[in-house]
């Protein structure tokens, strides 16, 4: 056996004749030429019938064809068109159809727009378009306010989701200041007009609910910072240093109106939403830390996405005990953000972890039960799973929207991340089989922003 | 359309075979690797028309389909459900082994070749798949699995290391 396996670089491996010879043999596994043909006409069909059915829906070449074909008389004698006796202009009909075309064509680019990212060619539309016509939809300071407050974590997604991608470059830090600046003096000056209508304890909740979306993309952009390859830091940085500026901007503003307000029920519902709040943070992390000592410290796949769920969990509990202490000393509205902050990834965490063990308890049940059945002596195949995680910004179905974010939406770190750590032994041994389990598309090991 | 038509059925032409060695290489089982194929190209094509993919990016596209249709089959029907066990193995009269020295070196069908090659523990054993069995390049498979060139390279020069050990018997 030839074993001259040199490793010059990662493409260029000189291969053994075995492993070449290997190769080479799995090549010639194909579909048979009738099998080929069967599934080259199944598609042809599938495509034209699918064409047939997009057609129906408003081609406006043949439009005339079809409005003959749809509402053609069935007493006529012979063909004619038959237009209602109320519509005396034809060309008119065809203009309606137009327009009606027309709309629907830019219905469906305003709507295929909101997910485009800086740099997309509908994100103009998104822009000046869909988000003007909300804001001028917006009746009242504080639908003003909360929809500016939408279009601003809009932009600070955006930013994190082409950090994600490794799309830096496509982040204009300038352009994202004067944005969020200028959001923030909008929602500033609607929050103004609600104290000025007697409605500040509304005007402190937008203000907190701002902040705190605020805090969340600020702490994932710094999450993706430590990951982030040298030559990108510096512009990360950067934007991570200009929301952090809006963040300081303002708890000022919301400083100012809390200064404004006498001691009422109004704080009192605060103070309860603040402890509320604390009782649902804590009782996740319970749960979390109950788990982790029930199953012991295996908890994923990889050692590093375990090291993750703990140090994430450390990090909830010093944000409650940080949210106590405010809490303790009356700052009523800071303890709400902080138990707010905490339990939404106390949410995130016990939604992982209850995912994983659902796919422990499944992967003990193909074990017990492949070795109860199996009588071989000879070497197992071990079968893995290999889990590329979804790049998908949806992740509401893996197979039908997985592909258009790649996402997307995020680069989830695959469970194969932790395959480094794995003991670098043979693959042949003796049953029982080891499977493991995919890892899961809308966990990140490494934000606690849940599906980025 | 009609020219989307046509390309679009070349494109089947020319990664029908592919793609149907890696769903096999996935789940071991030549009627489902079929059909998973077949799903692959239809959605991409569902996919399509809606504007959502060009024609000219159809390949690591067809592969992420491919991967995740895989996927989603696992989760239905769960693992042992959709990949062979040693038992069906045995039904079908072939049991391929890097231990059988002979076998190995005999090997005259690609389903037998594809599965010894199934034995390199993933991600290496489909890094080293894709690269040498599918022919794709490395930036493509980085695409494919949204993991880096970097991570590929790593992967193949490992998935290699354990093929040759797995030659030459070592554990």
């Amino acid at each position: 056996m030839n074993n001259n396996i040199q490793t010059d670089s990662d493409d260029h491996l000189q291969l053994s004749e075995d492993a070449l010879n290997l190769f080479s043999k799995a090549t010639m596994l194909e579909l048979t030429p009738t099998e080929k043909e069967e599934g080259y006409n199944t598609l042809k069909s599938f495509i034209q019938t699918q064409q047939i059915s997009n057609n129906a829906g408003g081609d406006v070449k043949n439009g005339s064809q079809l409005l003959q074909k749809s509402i053609l008389s069935p007493y006529a004698g012979k063909l004619s068109l038959y237009i209602p006796s109320f519509i005396k202009n034809k060309q008119l009909v065809y203009a309606i159809i137009l327009g009606c075309f027309i709309f629907s064509f830019a219905a469906g680019c305003a709507q295929a727009a909101q997910s485009s990212l800086p740099g997309d060619l509908l994100y103009p539309i998104k822009t000046q378009i869909n988000e003007r016509v909300e804001r001028v939809f917006a009746f009242g300071a504080e639908a003003k306010a909360r929809v500016a407050v939408k279009q601003a974590v809009t932009r600070l997604e955006e930013t994190q989701k082409l950090i994600a991608t490794k799309k830096i470059d496509a982040v204009d830090s300038v352009s994202l200041d004067k944005d969020l600046a200028n959001t923030s003096s909008y929602i500033a000056k609607n929050i103004a007009q609600l104290k000025a209508e007697g409605q500040a304890d509304l005007a402190i909740q937008i203000s907190s609910d701002f902040e705190d979306s605020m805090n969340t993309h600020e702490k994932g952009i710094a999450d993706a910072l430590k990951d982030a390859p040298e030559n990108t830091q510096k512009a990360i940085s950067t934007v991570r240093e200009l929301v952090r500026s809006r963040i300081a901007s303002s708890a000022t503003v919301r400083t100012d109106l809390e200064g404004t307000l006498t001691p009422s029920n109004k704080i009192r519902k605060i103070k309860e939403s603040a402890i509320s709040e604390l009782d649902y943070s804590q009782k996740k992390i319970e749960y979390a830390e109950k788990f982790v000592q029930t199953t012991g410290v295996a908890i994923s796949p990889s050692e590093e996405e375990d090291e993750n769920i703990q140090q994430n969990i450390e990090y909830i509990k010093k944000t409650v005990a940080k949210g106590k202490e405010k809490l303790n000393v009356g700052a009523y509205t800071d303890a709400l953000i902080l138990f707010k902050n905490a339990g939404k990834n106390a949410e995130h965490i016990d939604k992982q972890i209850r995912d994983l063990n659902k796919l422990k308890q499944s992967e003990k049940s193909i074990e017990s039960d492949h070795v109860a059945g199996s009588n071989s002596t000879e070497s197992a195949i071990i079968l893995v799973v290999s889990t590329s995680t979804v790049v998908n910004a949806s992740t509401s179905s893996t197979s039908s929207t997985s592909i258009s974010g790649a996402t997307n939406t995020s680069n989830l770190p695959s469970s194969m991340t932790g395959q480094t750590n794995q003991p670098s032994t043979d693959v042949v041994s003796i049953p029982p089989v080891v499977i493991t389990p995919p890892a899961l598309p809308a966990v990140s090991t490494g934000s606690l922003v849940p599906g980025l | 359309m009609e020219d989307l038509q046509n390309k679009f059925l070349e494109a089947y032409n020319t990664y029908s075979n592919p793609l149907f060695r890696f769903c096999y290489f996935k789940v071991n089982d030549r009627e489902l690797a079929k059909d998973l194929m077949q799903e692959t190209f239809t959605k991409a094509w569902t996919m399509m028309s809606k504007g959502d993919l060009h024609i000219n990016s159809v390949k690591a596209i067809l592969y992420k389909i491919a991967g995740n249709l895989v996927i989603d089959e696992y989760r239905r029907r769960g693992r042992r459900g959709v990949t062979a066990s040693l038992d069906t193995l045995h039904e079908e009269g072939f049991d391929p082994s890097f231990d059988d020295t002979e076998s190995v070196h005999n090997i005259i069908d690609g389903k037998e070749a594809i599965k010894l090659i199934g034995q390199i523990r993933d991600p290496y054993g489909e890094s080293v798949f894709m690269r040498y069995v599918e022919g794709l390049t490395i930036p493509e498979i980085a695409e494919i699995t949204q993991e880096s060139e970097n991570t590929i390279s790593v992967r193949i020069h490992r998935g290699i290391e354990i093929l040759r050990k797995l030659f030459n018997h070592e554990q």
